[in-house]
């Protein structure tokens, strides 16, 4: 690369738009004058568009339905919640050294000693969905039961008597790169001090020997000790220790520390004995029904307290507790309110979320539009881009608005995004109706039978494009619009228009779509040459058709038509 | 840049709001944050990992941790690039782990319909498309670092003092390394890429 032209990063840099006014000014000028830099822009753009595509993947909305039950159950059951939060501490310490350490804990490894993480395996959670459901249910209704007993993490504790000792084997604090000795020690030695509670608030006669209380590391790792500072998410060192002294603190202290991480002030849970005993019996009550449901378990056995007495009754009032009044109940899982279920969209009753962002038809004027969702609700902080020429970047304001600095042309691509919705991608034509039909992120189309209303394959439509996605057979109808436009304006401009529109379909399809797509933007090419035979023209339309020709299978029909337009040019 | 949220919509108060139930344990609130986010944080973990379970575990396992360590949030500071660091850091040590980057290629599709019971169309998603099978390729190849960086601004379109978040390092060594990102997946595309570029 000549040092006259523009760096990699200088490109990266102005496809992103965060260059300051004077830097792209500068590149922009650099650009319009050098073609080979404007390739380079127009390639990376290309490759993240590109990317967009083939590196997508949404599992659906049956998959997202139930996701935050399964992330409830998981908290619930999975003592890895806790344990691992070290290790996440310090992998999130940063893409350096620290992270190293976390490597032999592969994410996925807990699952094959957990002996509930059969209950969350894709396999396992329809089977037994119930069974998780009422894991979570049991801990909910020990919640309200015990008054604010705060359950999730009480289920993680009563779990983790089965759990600590791999956990704790498996969380080996190796990181030790600045973390202090005795940060290791309440690591190491906490969980076993924990257990030795939760068993014994579980119950009396909890295997003994193996778990040794520890009240003086517990002192030691008590919050107060440690470094908790608000950003220790930030702070490499810090945030393993806050990280085990959450830890520590939640494992060594039997019932405010079962209020979640957080800080536990605002939910003040005196353990009285009450309190205590009921959750015992919860507990026992949810090793029970996991015990009873799983294949096999292969955790220490004593660590399943036995049972206490009128089991089924409390197990009987919890749950209608939770029907009743559990919030998580509601939100998470378990039994849904309808009160509740109508805000929380894509929860489990099978509503699509919201997950589709159109443009407004026709408020796209000169250089301003407006990114929202199908309910019509304002989008915020969509990315929208254009691709092309003259590439642009500008992000939706509050009320979802946006505005370029100068108009899109015709040809070029609109780009716009949102974390969460399908990427939107609109060639810019001179037709004024910018309707876009937008593919929910996710869709499972008819069958799925979850978003009936936009099921994609709802308007039968005979033609080669009836079976893409709408994003396509958006981008098709608006190259017919456009090839309407130029049969009427019978200008090269609008055939060159129309070239863009349907290579931009041809980029999206493949097979039988690609070669409609292709021989159409031929067509195309091959009009606005016929109307304003320029030499450079002349010369794509022969290169064209030499990729379409290699291209397109042989008992493609319109291959013929298109081998005479070769020998017409040809003979010029 | 600013710091909106990067969320599916919901009606629901503001991410801030739901953080500070959640840290006062509120339950309900933090899986209103789940749901909110679960698509970003799934649509992540899928890019770097590439398989379904993976992206799964992974996605799941992220709102775990985020739990166990909303306490440690600070307000105001915007919630995905939070949880999308959560998300690299995972991926990171599982590419490590297994001592290999991810897969190249997409678990079966057919067989990820019936594992999660989802009656999809496996031609939806299936690489049809040669030039996307060729790109996966491609970005599989790429270092770890640079996947997530191209999957953190390419993808979830994150800016750049968000991916300098979620990745933990400066926001200038975002902007070098996503260029650099770009002219390996570039060159790579092209069919000059080494082997060795890592």
């Amino acid at each position: 690369m000549s040092h006259d032209h523009l760096a990699d990063e200088q490109l990266s840099a102005r496809l992103d738009g965060v260059l300051d006014a004077a830097d792209e000014a500068r590149i922009d000028s650099h650009l319009a004058g050098c073609e080979e830099c404007a390739a380079r822009l127009e390639s990376f753009a290309a490759l993240d568009g590109s990317l967009l595509d083939a590196i997508d993947h949404d599992p659906g909305d049956a998959y997202f339905a139930d996701f935050a039950d399964r992330v409830a159950a998981r908290i619930a059951a999975d003592p890895k919640g806790e344990a691992a939060l070290a290790r996440e501490a310090a992998g999130v310490a940063g893409s350096g050294g620290a992270a190293d350490a976390d490597a032999p804990v592969p994410v996925a490894k807990p699952r094959a000693t957990n002996p509930f993480a059969w209950l969350f395996t894709p396999r396992g959670l329809a089977f037994a969905g119930s069974a998780a459901v009422l894991v979570a249910a049991v801990g909910l209704g020990v919640q309200w039961y015990g008054q604010r007993g705060a359950v999730v993490s009480t289920l993680a504790g009563s779990v983790a008597t089965e759990q600590a000792a791999p956990s704790q084997s498996s969380d080996p604090a190796p990181q030790a790169m600045s973390a202090p000795v005795t940060d290791s020690m309440a690591s190491t030695q906490a969980a076993p001090s924990a257990v030795a509670t939760l068993d014994a608030s579980a119950a009396k006669d909890a295997a003994p020997g193996t778990r040794p209380d520890r009240p003086a590391v517990a002192q030691q790792a008590a919050p107060g000790t440690l470094p908790l500072s608000p950003r220790a998410e930030l702070a490499p060192g810090a945030s393993r220790n806050v990280a085990r002294a959450r830890e520590t603190e939640r494992r060594s202290t039997p019932a405010p520390a079962l209020a979640p991480p957080p800080v536990a002030t605002s939910a003040p849970a005196p353990a009285s004995a009450n309190v205590t005993q009921q959750e015992g019996v919860a507990m026992s009550e949810v090793g029970q029904s996991i015990e009873s449901s799983k294949p096999k378990a292969t955790s220490a056995p004593e660590a399943v307290p036995p049972q206490p007495p009128a089991r089924a009754k409390v197990t009987d009032a919890l749950t209608q507790s939770l029907r009743e009044n559990s919030p998580l109940g509601k939100s998470l899982g378990g039994a849904p309110a309808p009160a509740a279920a109508k805000r929380d969209l894509g929860f489990r009753g099978g509503r699509a979320e919201a997950s589709r962002m159109s443009l407004d038809a026709g408020v796209l004027t000169d250089r301003c539009g407006l990114v929202r969702d199908t309910r019509g609700t304002p989008l915020a902080a969509a990315q929208v881009r254009v691709s092309g020429a003259q590439p642009a970047n500008t992000r939706s304001g509050a009320d979802g608005r946006y505005c370029f600095d100068a108009a899109p042309r015709v040809g070029d691509t609109l780009i716009e995004l949102h974390v969460g919705f399908e990427p939107v991608r609109l060639p810019i034509t001179s037709i004024a109706t910018l309707a876009v039909n937008m593919e929910p992120i996710g869709t499972l189309g008819d069958k799925g039978g979850m978003l009936t209303g936009f099921a994609s394959k709802a308007a039968p439509t005979p033609d080669v494009y009836a079976s893409q996605s709408d994003v396509v057979r958006a981008a098709v109808t608006a190259a017919r619009a456009q090839a309407a436009l130029a049969a009427r304006e019978r200008t090269a401009e609008s055939y060159e228009k129309l070239v863009v529109l349907w290579d931009d379909v041809a980029e999206r399809t493949s097979g039988a779509a690609t070669y409609d797509a292709r021989f159409r933007s031929l067509s195309a090419l091959h009009e606005a040459h016929a109307i304003a035979p320029e030499s450079a023209r002349a010369d794509r339309l022969r290169h064209a058709i030499e990729s379409f020709v290699a291209a397109t299978p042989r008992t493609l029909p319109e291959r013929a038509t298109v081998l005479r337009w070769q020998q017409e040019l040809r003979s010029r | 840049m600013d710091s909106a949220p990067r969320r599916t919509l919901d009606d629901g108060p503001d991410d801030t709001s739901l953080v500070q139930a959640s840290q006062r344990g509120d339950q309900a609130a933090f899986g209103q944050l789940v749901r909110r986010y679960q698509r970003a944080v799934h649509r992540l973990a899928w890019t770097l990992t590439r398989s379904q379970s993976d992206a799964d575990d992974l996605a799941q396992e992220t709102f775990v941790r985020a739990w166990g360590a909303i306490g440690r949030f600070e307000l105001g500071l915007p919630v995905y690039p939070w949880l999308a660091r959560i998300v690299t850091n995972q991926a990171f040590s599982l590419f490590r782990s297994r001592k290999r980057r991810p897969e190249t290629s997409i678990e079966p599709l057919v067989e990820q319909g019936q594992q999660w019971g989802i009656d999809d169309d496996p031609a939806e998603h299936t690489a049809t498309n040669e030039r996307d099978a060729r790109l996966r390729a491609c970005f599989a190849q790429l270092a770890p670092e640079h996947q997530a960086v191209l999957a953190l601004r390419v993808m979830q379109d994150l800016s750049y003092d968000e991916i300098a978040h979620a990745l933990g390092v400066p926001a200038g060594t975002v902007m070098s390394r996503l260029s650099r990102a770009r002219a390996d997946l570039k060159r790579r595309m092209a069919g000059e890429a080494s082997e060795d570029a890592s």
